[in-house]
């Protein structure tokens, strides 16, 4: 035995630690980091359906019959194997019609009756109260066995007042868990991930009791079937016996627990509110039914094994539990306790949770709305949900106080789920059957609920002695047909399959024939299109009612026109009325939907608001009411359809649209420096397009030459030789005739020349670049100009010049070019001066010097210079300022330095004088075959 | 390999599992109140459970297969 005090101190730290679990959990939520969005946690959850009932119930139930704890665990595998169909078209349209309970569920589909969610709410809270009192049976009852108290201690006064203290326990972790706040989705990411915590705990303690009991008080499996086979226990052959009925039981509990599974409404909330994500169900599918075999593989053994040990089959439900601690396994009891206690209050927090968001949003509520006086607590939703859950708990407690060992307690569990299963065939008819309607609904559920209740609850009642006996012989006023153990005269069923039988032939019947005998109103057909169509319709597919172009455009034009009107003349009015029409993309049509309404709606506040400021834009077409009410509501329906589609509650969605602007910011800079790329890539290429027609026409240009030149060079060779023959043979000649001749000759050399210089530049001839060092070779060059034309160069050149690879030829050409062109403009400048009686001293330079890796090399004058126009063209081929130039050298010049990768600048000024300036890089790369 | 899925993933195929599950676990074929056949009954029910349970994985593998290659086969589209 344990002390009191100390099992409570545990079980209050395990609630406690329990607690913070879940506001760890909540908080990572609202961080965007849900736990709970995983399919193991999921999985787990679905585990609530392993109440304290089974925990316990079933190892009593095995002792007393054997294996009929079973079908309990079979149903719900059976049922899974469809959840792929069923469930998954339940979340979906949970997530798009923003469902938070089982009654929600019915409520929406049937034409959003808030009868039938009535209907539905009272059978939830008439099948829930009771289970909550076996709940709490289990408890107290295990609670009594693993401790002891001595009279006047702590302990002791807890024992005596455990039930109110577990209530009161209960009440605030519930609340605490589960209800702190509004959630408008209904998830409650924190008390799921405790709930989870809670199944994993119970299935170790379990398992613990089971693998001690079956490994360490026996040798095995094999082994208490042997001793069961050997020596039957008593109880075995007294209450094994079989009968006619036994299949029938088994089966009526195969197919509740079937039920069950999906229609309890803890087990709606947890599997069809609770879910994040429709993928986690695949795995719920095999995870879940793996931890109903491991949960109950020991259900039996343990069941034999205290069989066989002695203990009375009444005790069996205790087995469990007083297995252990008889063996003097003081841990492992306790920890079999808060196994048991995992199961209980998992149950009790969940279910209570569900029935009171039933009570207040299906009950409370329309009574709110009746009477004007209650109309504030419409404010105090939240604490009228704590209220509610309050009640139920306390009702439970009650109910557990009232019952006792009555048989109504042995019972209470199956009761329950024929309670649930009448919620089966409104539900599976609403998402698999389009005609079902509201009255068939409300009929069904009705006729169903109260035949339960006849038929199910009132025997239960009598057997426990609360209502005189009399009603199960004779019937109610003698009437034997309506004996509700009899109904109708049925006496070959067992009391719990004849009341299952009679409440589905009821449900099912007032079901089907309401919904055939009533018609459906176009917004139930809607509703019953979207449920039905759930799968094959995707969520954003399934607002295309949103779509529908029912709104008349002549009346919203109407109402803008008249808005505008106020601030603008008529005609303007119109105009602006017609633009906001066209921007929004609707001015041809007749009907537009709520969208574009909203999107016309939009235009018009923005076209206001660049003329009146965009708070009196607001204000203005807030008062105009360009939407009516049901408008609004719609466009508000959407918009909640949206956020609960997204799953992200209202801060993740702002966080959200927060991110989307800045990366759409992010997108329309990168979009401006892309712009500038293109840009910048445009003018390259228009550049190069520039070069490749240049290149083509000179390349036409160079052919023409080439052909010309060879025409013009045959008769001006012609020419020369017959001047030199006149030459020879006028020995005689007279001075004029031999200037003549002399002129003659000269002419034919300037042809030639400017013939050579145009087939130079257009042509050229394929280099010949060496790697070389530039002083000596310059210096050869500049010998040969100042033999022709004088002293008159003087030259700088640099004695540490890197090695550059450069044609020699054609860069002689270039010097001589640039040198030419020098002396010409100081001999220009000179005879002006001359003619001026100025005193001037001609001079050209030519230096050398470091350029980078390359050579720079100037040619500087103190000729006549250029003024900026003729500087900016001086490179253009055929560009002369000289009466007998070809306007062909520094073209030259500038192509050949181009072809060794080089550049060519020039700078002069009138007057002044003229500087070239040739950089040849260190890494000359020499176009066509040079650099090869 | 990809027949199987194709077979597992079906619903009509879900659905003839039900009925199968229903024979399995329901009567006739299990029997009660006899103790010598407990054990085998217990084996039975706990084997055929397993299987079913392990059938369940397998059609799950395969939607998730099946969403996998319908997702991949959209990206690439």
């Amino acid at each position: 035995m344990l002390d009191s005090l100390a099992v409570i101190t545990v079980f209050c730290l395990y609630m406690g630690l329990l607690f913070l679990t879940a506001l760890w959990v909540e908080r990572r939520s609202a961080e965007g980091k849900s736990l709970v969005n995983n399919p193991l946690v999921y999985s787990l959850s679905l585990a609530v359906y392993c109440t304290g009932w089974t925990y316990y119930g079933s190892v009593g139930k095995a002792a007393t019959s054997g294996l009929l704890f079973l079908p309990i665990y079979l149903g719900p595998t059976i049922a899974i194997v469809l959840w792929w169909t069923v469930l998954r078209k339940m979340v979906r349209i949970k997530t798009t019609h923003h469902i938070t309970s089982i009654a929600d569920f019915i409520s929406a589909r049937y034409n959003k009756s808030q009868s039938v969610a009535a209907v539905a709410t009272l059978i939830a809270l008439f099948g829930t109260t009771p289970y909550i009192a076996l709940q709490f049976k289990a408890v107290i009852s295990t609670f009594a066995i693993v401790t002891s108290a001595g009279e006047g201690t702590t302990s002791a006064w807890i024992a005596n007042h455990l039930g109110p203290v577990i209530v009161a326990l209960m009440i605030v972790f519930t609340i605490i868990l589960g209800i702190r706040r509004l959630d408008p989705t209904e998830r409650h990411p924190g008390l799921i991930m405790a709930v989870a915590v809670e199944c994993l705990v119970k299935l170790v303690a379990f398992l613990a009791a089971g693998i001690f009991v079956t490994y360490f008080m026996f040798d095995g499996f094999g082994d208490i079937f042997l001793r069961i086979a050997e020596h039957p226990p008593a109880v075995s052959t007294n209450l094994w016996k079989q009968d006619g009925s036994s299949g029938v039981v088994w089966m009526t509990y195969l197919i509740l627990a079937m039920s069950a599974i999906m229609f309890l409404p803890r087990q709606f909330h947890v599997t069809v509110v609770e879910n994040f994500d429709e993928k986690h169900i695949r795995t719920a599918m095999w995870l879940f039914p793996v931890y109903m075999v491991l949960i109950n593989i020991f259900v039996f053994p343990i069941a034999m094994a205290g069989l066989l040990k002695g203990y009375a089959a009444h005790q069996a439900d205790t087995f469990v539990l007083a297995l252990p601690l008889n063996s003097g396994q003081k841990w492992l009891s306790v920890m079999v306790f808060l196994g048991g206690g995992s199961a209980a209050t998992g149950m009790i927090m969940i279910s209570s949770i569900t029935v009171a968001t039933m009570i207040t949003n299906h009950l409370l509520l329309p009574v709110v709305g009746w009477f004007k006086g209650l109309a504030f607590l419409r404010r105090q939703l939240l604490k009228c949900r704590w209220v509610a859950v309050a009640g139920v708990i306390m009702i439970g407690y009650w109910f557990e106080r009232q019952v006792g060992e009555s048989y109504m307690l042995v019972n209470i569990g199956m009761i329950a789920f024929a309670a649930a299963m009448q919620f089966a065939p409104v539900i599976l008819g609403g998402i698999f059957w389009r005609r079902g309607n509201e009255k068939g609904a409300l009929m069904g559920l009705t006729g169903g609920f109260v035949v339960w209740f006849y038929t199910m609850l009132v025997p239960a009642f009598v057997r426990s002695g609360w209502i005189s006996d009399k009603l199960l012989s004779n019937g109610p006023w003698g009437i034997a047909i309506l004996n509700p153990d009899r109904l109708f005269g049925v006496l070959t069923l067992p009391p719990l399959t004849h009341a299952v039988f009679w409440s589905m032939v009821f449900n099912v019947g007032l079901y089907i024939l309401g919904s055939l005998y009533f018609r459906q109103n176009e917004e139930e057909q809607s509703l019953a299109e979207d449920f039905v169509g759930a799968l094959t319709t995707s969520p954003t597919l399934s607002q295309s009612r949103h779509r529908e172009s029912y709104i008349e455009t002549e009346t919203k034009r109407g109402m803008i026109e008249e808005l505008l009107g106020q601030y603008f003349e008529e005609g303007e009015s119109k105009a602006m009325t017609e633009k906001c029409l066209y921007s929004a993309g609707i001015e041809a049509q007749g009907r537009i939907s709520i969208v574009e309404l909203a999107g016309l709606h939009n235009e018009v506040e923005r076209v206001l608001a660049g003329s009146i400021g965009a708070a009196a834009a607001h204000k203005a077409l807030t008062q105009a009411s360009i939407f009516t009410e049901s408008e609004a509501r719609e466009l508000s329906e959407m918009y909640a359809e949206i956020l609960a589609g997204l799953k992200l509650n209202p801060i993740e969605l702002e966080r959200k649209i927060d991110y989307y602007q800045e990366r759409e910011t992010l997108l329309t800079q990168h979009a401006a420096e892309l712009e500038e790329k293109v840009q910048a890539r445009t003018r390259d290429l228009e550049a190069a397009q520039e070069e490749l027609i240049k290149s083509e026409r000179l390349s036409v240009l160079g052919k023409l030459t080439a052909i010309v030149s060879h025409e013009l060079r045959n008769p001006l060779g012609v020419i020369r030789s017959s001047v030199f023959y006149l030459t020879r043979k006028l020995d005689s000649a007279d001075a004029k005739t031999t200037k003549h001749l002399d002129r003659i000759e000269q002419q034919v050399g300037l042809c030639d020349s400017i013939i050579g210089e145009l087939l130079e530049y257009t042509r050229g001839r394929r280099s010949t670049g060496v790697q070389g060092e530039i002083n000596p070779w310059l210096d050869e060059v500049l010998d040969q100009v100042a033999t022709q034309d004088g002293a008159l160069v003087s030259r700088a050149l640099s004695p540490l010049l890197p090695i550059v690879q450069f044609d020699r030829e054609k860069m002689r050409r270039v010097i001589i070019n640039l040198v030419e062109n020098a002396i010409q403009a100081v001999l220009a400048r000179q005879a002006a001066k001359a003619e001026a009686n100025d005193p001037y001293r001609p001079k050209v330079k030519v230096t050398t010097s470091i350029a980078g890796r390359g050579v720079r090399i100037d040619v500087n004058d103190n000729g006549i210079g250029m003024d900026e126009q003729t500087a900016s063209r001086a490179f253009e081929p055929l560009f002369t300022t000289r009466a007998r130039g070809t306007g062909l050298g520094l073209a030259i010049v500038r192509k050949i330095v181009e072809e060794h990768g080089g550049t060519v600048t020039l700078e002069s000024r009138p007057d002044n004088g003229t500087t070239v300036t040739v950089v040849i890089p260190g890494n000359a790369h020499v176009e066509g075959n040079m650099a090869r | 390999m990809e027949k199987l899925r194709a077979l597992l993933r079906q619903t009509e195929f879900q659905v003839l599992l039900v009925f199968v599950c229903l024979v399995l676990f329901g009567w006739p074929v299990v029997s009660f109140g006899d103790v010598e056949r407990l054990e085998v009954m217990f084996l039975y029910l706990f084997t055929a459970w397993a299987i079913v349970i392990l059938v369940l994985f397998l059609v799950c593998r395969s939607q998730e297969i099946t969403t996998q290659t319908e997702k991949r086969g959209t990206e690439q589209n």
